[in-house]
């Protein structure tokens, strides 16, 4: 009897979670900082949020000096990323909370405190699509920024496109979308920017890119590639690996092919199992590697360990590592604030931190009253000069396609650190630059 | 292209080790066990833990990892026994992929996705064959595969504790009756393959590197088995290997070669069909 | 005469027995849909992907639990939909339905495929090699994208007027119930019914004169074409912008898991299965839990209901319930000889020099038969002497050397099934009534043409069965095979095979049994060869009796002859005989 009602009973608990929730005038925040990443002590398994507005582990470093808190009507930023499921980088979003609250202890916009409203995205396309709409439609949201994900930007660059929303994300994996703007630069630009470094700063001549078979994978194949190959007037011989298999095979085909130079295109973990077995075939010497950023990740140094020496990565932000006097204020304070907030140093905190304050410089433009109109013609105007940057940051209008940034670094793993070798790499490498070959100096931001 | 088929020999060897565990627990356990990698990637991962975070030493969390995969199949051996000893094997294969999912849940929420650091193991033992290193790894990988379905065959076949594991598969409760601890005797078959799994995982960690990659392995394990017909543990380990193989040199064949894991599944398919080309009735009689 | 009978039986459709059936799935139904329309928020929009997901979960449970099938890549089948529709509307857009019922349609080959597996793989095989194609399936689109994918600007999908979350969510939820009904009655039919009796027993199934292969690959096709249907609202659903990694074999298998939970071989069990994966991991999103928690409890949770019902899956969810009939059985009608095939036509079946080997054994060698038309004849023997091969073999279900001639037509070629269609019926010595069907059912499976409601009651008053509504599943073993002989019958075929039907009935049962069987012949117009251990039983039915001994004929004559042969009775004893060689006796007296 009672197994029969149970599926009754479930129906009946959702329908009264779903009227309960729909007129929760709090903001829900999902959790913050904390779960399981390996710079914090957070105990495994921490709660997670309880429908209650929660602030961020560093609430109370901050919350101590707060000399002049913003305590008008919140202003309602929605965030969309993953904080469960497999592939999560809440780091953009953490940092980008630390940013605003920061601000809130400073004022906020004429008195009100920026809230960044996080909604799940589960790490799903479902997820992702009813976490936006959740946010848009229900949580009345003035605009989208600040989320760090690979779902959000695919799934719902169309939506955002359709109901006017004008989007300011940390870190997006986006192949080309009208209003999307996230302040990292890839895909495009950083594989570009390598392949350009192999070929003039490095002398390459059979050039490699190495690839895993994702559907981003094909953007790489059929836009970014050609477009290099055909304004350098070399070919990239390409090799695709399925997801889950075994590296060996790969490697060795590069191997036998004989590259001078490997673009690989990974997300960290496989990074890791890919420099791995590069170690165990003796590949390293007879080779040159470039990562993505994605590979730009203290964490990943520290698993990988001494097979990723000499290994070039690309950093899409001013890097936060090599030597500290080289280190402009931005990322002294970025470096700061994640430490103080317990959060990880990866270029996805990097990418909110921009975002942040883009959306700040964004908010504080506005005269007249903030109403989604008016903060999403804002946040299509913004423009924001960082040394986190190369070039200023600018929602529309920049030379290439829609990407705000355009530029990134290049450095070398040297002594197990990222130490960065260039200069800005900018699109396209002037020619000057290209005869001598490229730019290849330690450099400042 | 001999270069490539060595190089395929790397995930043949995890693919068959995989196999073997798969058609011992067919075997005895009248099981097709869909979340045999699940657990001991969750110990896999745990171990990195136990380096880092607790510091006990290279071998000390090697053995401990494998002692937690063990302690994870056991309970699901010993859950197998008590609530499912009637079930039929297609119930049974129902809750190992059940028991799948909230262990993969289980490992992503405890865990996430993050680099974490796995120790390479027997660097010492690797080889050059063809131009292509043979890694410690894999030959650790091959050889335990091997000496497990030599060990497996020769216990099944020639021992009373095999004959008396053949019986409590096939007929639990008759056996029970006859004074056999058939409990007792099906959680230590799951714990041996959860065992022989973790060690095969701990080997293969370091090239695969995060929770989905070492769960997916049961795919291409399951090819081995079916090469095997769930029977044979010669044709699993030789099937994991060509299916290692096949994968690797694909790679050479072009357009062909795009369609890797298509060629894994028409490459058991044909096996399988081939295999029970006879069987035109689904009951014996 | 015929509309009138069917009238009769809608009424019986709509008795209050059926209306209290209906009415826990009516009233689910009724509020998922009103949830899902009215809710307040994004719930409708989330709704949806219950939709998806409960078409999905039919999908799987249809096959599994209507036809035995375990299918693990409905997602598979639901990325080529989304596919084909995806390319539809950025190259050729046309209206939703019409994409929707192409990018479904898309999806049948690959049933096909699969079903074409199925043939010679079944259970766990088959389950492994359809999750291998899951993630083929997988890889390959992720080589080649769904698409429009990756362009700047996205063609939506949903048709103009049901671009709003809550009327698309109405349009999904009525294919989803339209499917769900179209189902059930195609689960009456013939079709369906088929697909139980195949999950029963592959050799009833052919013995009744259905092809097992068109069987398998019809429940495919509709579970595909189901499947393909859910990638086509899902790709509505996300206008387009649809990710590879939704498909994969993992989420399937969490799919399956759900399927086979929750019993969504019926439209009510997989509206709670694909509700629930949607509903719960909203909650969770709104509550800001992490998404694994669900999942590790419905995994702990799904391993708990399993063992509930001793490990049997019908138990757990029990939208099926078969129900005792109410019904009183139609009484014996008068005995009517009807006008049965003259005897003295020559034999209807010829078997000529019949070898059947197992390896080095051979269970029969060389042997000569015919059964005479109108007439029941027996075949008598100790136990391996080869009685059963020799129906095996005359039907079809083993392969031999020799000639058989049906009504001087040579039949060697012919399948079991063929040879069922062409007049060949037989029972089975283990027993195989389909147990997941009634007793009506049963015996109109069998009839190649569907029998009448005063066909159906004299055969069930002429047996003594129970009503036609009884669900085998209630009937003992011994009325079980009264039942198959039934049905062997029921089709008038040339020769019914009956093989130890009195096996598990007591001494008065059998007496009676025997009776009707003797009145075969002349009631329903064919001969009927029995196989028996009951001599007692033989010997007043049969005009004729063979004797078989180790693979070969022994003796041959009327039942007094046989009986009183010393070498009959001491082949029963165990003493070695030489067997006899006389030539073939024409009409059998």
């Amino acid at each position: 009897m009672l197994r029969k009602l149970l599926p009754a009973l479930f129906v009946l608990i959702f329908i009264a979670a779903a009227c309960g929730d729909s007129d929760d005038d709090e903001a829900s925040t999902a959790t913050t900082a904390g779960e399981g990443t390996t710079a914090t002590t957070a105990a495994a398994g921490a709660e997670e949020g309880d429908g209650d507005a929660t602030t961020t582990a560093a609430g109370a470093a901050a919350g101590d000096e707060c000399p002049n808190p913003a305590t008008g009507e919140p202003i309602a930023l929605g965030d969309v990323t993953s904080y469960s499921g497999v592939n999560i980088f809440p780091e953009s979003a953490n940092i980008a909370k630390l940013v605003f609250e920061r601000y809130n202890c400073n004022g906020g916009v004429d008195g009100r405190p920026i809230e960044l409203v996080s909604v799940d995205a589960q790490d799903t396309a479902e997820g992702a699509a009813a976490a936006a709409r959740n946010l848009a439609e229900e949580q009345q949201v003035l605009a989208f920024c600040c989320s760090g994900s690979i779902v959000n930007c695919f799934t719902n660059a169309g939506y955002y496109a359709e109901n006017d929303w004008e989007v300011i994300p940390g870190v997006e994996a986006c192949a080309d979308a009208t209003n999307v703007h996230p302040a990292n630069t890839g895909p495009f630009l950083p594989t570009y920017h390598m392949l350009d470094f192999f070929k003039y700063d490095l002398g390459a001549e059979n050039i490699c890119f190495i690839g895993l078979n994702v559907p981003l994978t094909e953007f790489f194949q059929t836009v970014v590639i050609p477009t290099w190959e055909a304004d350098s007037g070399s070919t990239v011989n390409q090799v695709l690996i399925e997801v889950g298999e075994d590296f060996t095979p790969a490697v060795t085909k590069l191997a036998a092919d004989g590259c001078d130079a490997v673009e690989a295109a990974f997300t960290e973990p496989d990074y890791q199992s890919f420099f791995q077995i590069v170690d165990a075939q003796g590949l390293t010497d007879q080779m040159d590697f470039g990562m993505l950023t994605s590979g730009y990740s203290l964490q990943l140094l520290e698993a990988a360990g001494d097979t990723l020496e000499g290994v070039y990565s690309n950093s899409e932000f001013e890097p936060y590592t090599g030597d500290p006097a080289a280190w402009s204020e931005a990322v002294t304070d970025y470096i700061e604030l994640a430490e103080a907030g317990g959060e990880p140093l990866t270029s996805f905190g990097q990418g909110g931190y921009i975002a942040a304050n883009v959306v700040i410089t964004a908010l504080e433009s506005i005269d007249g009253e903030l109403t989604k109109e008016s903060v999403n013609e804002a946040f299509k105007n913004v423009e924001y000069e960082t040394p986190f940057l190369g070039t200023p940051f600018r929602a529309t209008g920049s030379a290439v396609g829609i990407q705000p940034n355009t530029t990134s670094k290049v450095l070398q793993v040297v002594d197990g650190d990222f130490m960065p070798i260039t200069d800005w790499r900018v699109f396209p490498l002037p020619a000057e630059q290209k005869e001598a070959g490229g730019a290849t100096t330690t450099s400042a931001g | 292209m001999l270069d490539l088929a060595v190089a395929g020999l790397s995930a043949g060897g995890t693919y068959a080790l995989i196999g073997v565990c798969l058609v011992l627990l067919y075997r005895v356990g009248a099981v097709v066990n869909f979340s045999l990698t699940f657990g001991p990637t969750l110990a896999v991962v745990a171990m990195t833990d136990f380096l880092g975070v607790w510091e006990l030493g290279l071998w000390a969390s090697v053995a401990l990892a494998i002692a937690l995969g063990t302690a994870i199949a056991a309970l699901q051996g010993w859950v197998m026994a008590t609530l499912f000893r009637e079930s039929t094997v297609l119930i049974r294969s129902t809750v190992s992929m059940a028991m799948a999912i909230a262990m993969f849940g289980l490992a992503t929420r405890i865990f996430h996705d993050e680099p974490r650091f796995y120790p390479t193991l027997f660097k010492s033992l690797g080889r050059d064959v063809g131009g292509v290193v043979v890694t410690g790894t894999v030959i650790m990988a091959f050889g335990t595969a091997i000496v497990t379905a030599l060990a497996i065959w020769l216990v099944l076949s020639y021992t009373r504790i095999g004959v008396i594991l053949r019986a409590v598969s096939s007929r639990p409760v008759t056996a029970e009756l006859m004074g056999v601890g058939t409990t007792v005797l099906i959680v230590l078959v799951w714990a041996v393959a959860g065992a022989l799994t973790t060690s095969g995982l701990v080997l293969v960690a370091p090239t695969r590197s995060s929770i989905p990659n070492m769960v997916i392995l049961i795919i291409p394990g399951l090819a081995a088995a079916i090469f095997g017909a769930m029977r044979s543990l010669l044709m699993t380990v030789i099937g994991g290997t060509v299916i290692g193989m096949i994968e690797s040199v694909a790679l050479e064949w072009g357009a062909i070669g795009n369609y890797r894991p298509t060629i894994s599944f028409v490459a058991i398919t044909l096996v399988l069909l081939w295999s029970q080309r006879k069987e035109t009735w689904s009951e014996a009689r | 005469m015929k509309l009138a009978e069917r009238g009769s039986a809608r009424a019986t459709a709509l008795s209050p027995d059926n209306i209290r059936r209906l009415t826990v799935p009516t009233v689910l139904l009724v509020i998922v849909g009103v949830f899902g329309v009215l809710a307040p928020g994004t719930w409708p929009f989330v709704a949806t992907f219950g939709v998806v997901q409960a078409l999905l979960a039919l999908s799987v449970g249809m096959l599994f639990g209507r036809a035995g099938l375990l299918m693990l890549c409905p997602f598979g089948f639901a990325a080529i939909s989304v596919w084909v529709v995806l390319w539809f509307n950025v190259n050729a857009r046309m209206p939703f339905l019409i994409m929707a019922l192409l990018g479904a349609l898309a999806a049948v080959p690959a049933g096909v495929l699969v079903g074409g597996l199925a043939l010679r793989l079944r259970g766990v095989n088959l389950a492994v090699v359809t999750l291998a194609f899951a993630a083929a399936i997988t890889a390959f689109f992720s080589r080649h994208n769904f698409p429009g994918i990756l362009d700047e600007v996205r063609v939506p999908v949903r048709p103009t007027g049901f671009s709003s979350d809550r009327v698309y969510f109405l349009l999904g939820f009525v294919l989803l119930v339209a499917t769900g009904v179209a189902l059930e009655w195609l689960g009456r039919r013939r079709t369906g019914q088929a697909w139980r009796a195949v999950r029963s027993s592959e050799r009833a199934t052919a013995a009744a004169g259905l092809s097992v292969p068109r069987v398998k690959l019809s429940a495919f096709i509709v579970s595909a074409f189901i499947a393909g249907l859910a990638g086509s609202i899902y790709a509505g659903q996300l206008q387009g912008s649809v990710d590879v990694r939704s498909f994969s074999a993992l989420l399937s298998l969490g799919i399956v898991a759900a399927a086979l939970l929750f019993g969504a071989q019926s439209l009510s069990g997989a509206v709670v299965a694909g509700f629930l994966g949607a509903l719960i991991p909203e909650f969770c999103r709104r509550r800001g839990w992490a998404v694994e928690y669900p999942q590790i409890l419905f995994g702990v949770g799904a391993v708990h209901a399993l063992s509930q019902g001793g490990g049997g899956l019908s138990a757990v969810f029990p939208w099926r319930k078969p129900r005792l009939s109410t019904r009183v059985p139609p009484s014996s009608p008068a005995s009517e000889p009807d006008t049965g095939a003259s005897s003295g036509d020559g034999p209807v079946l010829e078997i000529k020099g019949l070898t059947v080997r197992f390896g080095a054994l051979a269970a029969l060698d060389n042997v000569d038969f015919a059964v005479p038309a109108g007439a029941a004849v027996g075949v008598i023997g100790p136990n391996g002497a080869g009685k059963s091969t020799l129906i095996d073999a005359a039907c079809g279900f083993v392969s031999y050397d020799g000639s058989i001639f049906l009504r001087g037509d040579r039949i060697d070629r012919k399948t079991a099934t063929a040879r069922a269609r062409a007049g060949l019926r037989r029972t089975f010595q283990q027993g195989r009534a389909i147990s997941e069907l009634t007793v009506g059912d049963f015996l109109n499976l069998y009839c190649s043409s569907r029998l009448t409601t005063a066909e159906l009651d004299e055969l069930i008053g002429f047996f003594g069965l129970p009503p036609a509504d009884q669900p085998i599943v209630f009937i003992d073993v011994g009325t079980r095979r009264i039942l198959e002989v039934a049905a062997a019958v029921a089709s008038r075929p040339v020769v019914a095979f009956l093989d130890e039907p009195t096996a598990g009935l007591g001494a008065e049962e059998a007496a009676a049994l025997g009776e009707h069987i003797r009145e075969i012949p002349a009631r329903f117009g064919c001969s009927v060869v029995l196989i028996e251990h009951n001599v007692e039983v033989v010997a007043n039915v049969c005009s004729h009796i063979t004797v078989f001994d180790f693979g070969v004929v022994l003796a041959r004559g009327t039942p007094e002859q046989v009986l009183a042969d010393s070498r009959v009775a001491a082949a029963y004893l165990g003493e070695e005989i030489e067997p006899v060689t006389e030539p073939v006796a024409g009409g059998g007296q």
